[in-house]
């Protein structure tokens, strides 16, 4: 009796306590998220110089690729660069069976080059050359101090910075939609981008170049000449002001062809010691390799990190007139990197979406000359090497038989680890 | 359609009840002011249980909970409370388990986790002649849900989580047998 009397309090209240909960869960209920997003990036790092000259630097026992950077090709030797880590030296006389034979401690080295069996590196702020007549047996034989000054911090030149890779984690909670409103802002982590890589042969994203005896190095402002008829040893010549995102060089007949965020520059190097500006070639604000034959220059363009405001695309233009280069043609593209050319044949690395082949013959139709795509891989930038094609990416180095434009055959995959 | 069974052996601490089968099965909505999907969702859901003298109820629940843009399948141990009315009755309700992400489709790059489900609900009952019994329930339904997301535009590597917890009003009409 004493239970049901209690009950019944409750029925008879039982609607306004249905209509008070109402009310209380239509006003709090809300969905609630928390991302976490893992992702690599760069940190900013002070090294003391008197600190990192004394870095061990020289030859190591051959180990794994855990990162590839820039590729270079001389001869039958195939060098990979870890970035900021150093130099793998590949013997790659048989292209279906590359064999790493040592690996070469340079830290902070990002780019290099060969001359006469002497390797250039860079090491932050020094320039590096290694005698590698003996490939077993490779010797530091120059250190030039200083050369690239750009990333010291102060006025006494005995701290620099540079950037390391870190792993970060970030989480940030946010609440749903108001219903009826607009979405509350979700993260705003703008998306990776690639740092990817001539004498040797280079790549399209190359910082570093040798002609008429000299060494080509672009910074992110300037382009740095260095003197190296003596092979062994490198000598600073002068720095010429480019201005604002220099990203890479191409050499072509003593020309240069250097790729800047807003537009490719082209330099006259028949004087070698005094490279004379010919023309700039500007466009939107973007990323841009270039390679060039005798009429034509193809440029990719893409965005990215530091490639914002831009779209995907290849330009080619005409370089018939050096002194006024001409857009001809745009093409819609995915991503695109690195890119190389041997002969007609256009090799195009689109990052994720993988290697673009296209018959170059009639730049005006380039689009509708597709002849592979392959998505399988993601690609950063390409070598048309005598032997092989060398394709870099995230995962690896990849060498393909493309003795037949049209039907490139992998012969071999060198893996991250 | 119920089930009665005596349990009179002694010593049993249900000695003299009287146990019945029991099922509810409920359709309806649920929303939240502040919402990711959408802000209405759809719900279905049934309870199979076991009835102790006609008032507390123990047994499992299952259902699909349609959030338009995430599909989740609630499984919970559940009770219910039906206050002993002949007509119009209070009612209360709780689900407590785990919700599965069986039926959103995965992929190498995307993929699902479930994760724990609450739901409490009050309302009524109420009988129209014979043994079947309407339902009427407001609740609270929490639901939490982890997405997956790789290479998701942060770079190669890159990796992304989202743990979504959904708070929604649930406003579900159903049908005891």
């Amino acid at each position: 009796m004493e239970r049901k009397s209690l009950f019944g309090r409750l029925s008879n209240s039982w609607m306004g306590l249905l209509l008070a909960v109402v009310a209380v869960l239509f006003a709090s209920c809300r969905d609630q998220v928390e991302h976490s997003v893992t992702y690599k990036t760069q940190v900013p790092v002070y090294i003391e110089v008197s600190a990192f000259r004394s870095m061990d630097v020289g030859i190591k026992p051959p180990k794994s690729v855990s990162e590839t950077g820039k590729i270079y090709v001389y001869g039958d030797y195939l060098f990979i660069n870890e970035p900021q880590k150093g130099i793998h030296i590949v013997d790659n006389r048989n292209p279906s069976d590359p064999k790493n034979i040592n690996f070469i401690s340079v830290p902070g080295n990002v780019d290099m080059a060969v001359n006469s069996n002497i390797l250039y590196a860079d090491s932050y702020i020094d320039l590096l050359a290694f005698d590698i007549s003996n490939i077993r047996d490779v010797k530091l034989v120059e250190r030039v101090e200083a050369v690239f000054p750009n990333m010291f911090v102060n006025a006494e030149r005995s701290t620099f910075m540079t950037y390391k890779d870190t792993v970060i984690t970030a989480v940030t909670t946010e609440e749903g939609r108001i219903w009826g409103g607009v979405w509350l802002n979700e993260m705003a982590f703008a998306s990776g981008d690639f740092s990817g890589p001539s004498y040797g042969q280079g790549g399209s994203m190359a910082r570093f170049t040798l002609m008429g005896g000299h060494l080509y190095a672009v910074d992110n402002q300037s382009l740095r000449l260095f003197d190296v008829h003596q092979a062994n040893k490198p000598e600073f010549v002068k720095d010429i002001p480019l201005g604002w995102g220099i990203e890479t060089i191409f050499p072509y007949k003593q020309k240069l062809f250097i790729g800047s965020l807003t537009g490719m520059h082209i330099y006259d190097a028949s004087t070698p010691s005094a490279p004379e500006p010919m023309a700039v070639y500007q466009h939107v604000m973007a990323c841009d390799p270039v390679v060039v034959n005798d009429d034509y220059a193809f440029v990719t363009l893409r965005s990215g990190t530091t490639c914002r405001m831009s779209e995907n695309v290849l330009e080619v233009l005409d370089i018939k007139d050096l002194y006024h280069p001409k857009l001809l043609k745009s093409y819609p593209m995915d991503n695109p990197h690195g890119l190389g050319l041997r002969g007609n044949n256009l090799y195009i690395c689109e990052g994720d979406y993988g290697l673009k082949s296209f018959d170059a013959t009639d730049v005006m139709h380039i689009g509708e000359n597709l002849l592979e795509h392959h998505k399988d891989r993601s690609a950063i930038d390409v070598i048309p090497a005598p032997k092989s094609l060398i394709v870099t990416g995230p995962d690896g180095v990849c060498q393909y038989d493309y003795s037949d434009p049209a039907r490139l055959r992998l012969l071999s995959r060198i893996h991250t680890k | 359609m119920a089930v009665t069974m005596n349990v009179m052996g002694m010593g049993s601490p249900l000695r003299g009840q009287t146990i019945n089968y029991t099922n509810e099965t409920e359709i309806g909505v649920m929303w939240s002011r502040a919402n990711f999907f959408s802000p209405v969702a759809a719900t279905v859901q049934t309870f199979h249980g076991v009835q102790f003298d006609g008032i507390l109820s123990m047994g499992l629940t299952a259902g699909i909970d349609e959030y338009f843009g995430l599909r989740v399948v609630p499984i919970a141990v559940g009770s219910r409370v039906v206050l002993p009315r002949k007509s119009v009755a209070p009612y209360l309700g709780v689900d407590v388990g785990y919700g599965f992400g069986w039926l959103e489709k995965k992929t190498a790059s995307e993929w699902h986790d479930g994760g724990m489900v609450f739901h409490p609900a009050i309302g009524l009952r109420w009988k129209t002649g014979g043994k079947d019994r309407y339902l009427f329930n407001i609740g609270y339904k929490r639901q939490v849900v982890t997405e997956h997301t790789a290479d998701a535009g942060w770079g190669p590597g890159s990796f992304k989580t989202s743990t979504y917890t959904l708070n929604r009003m649930t406003i579900r009409f159903g049908m005891i047998f």
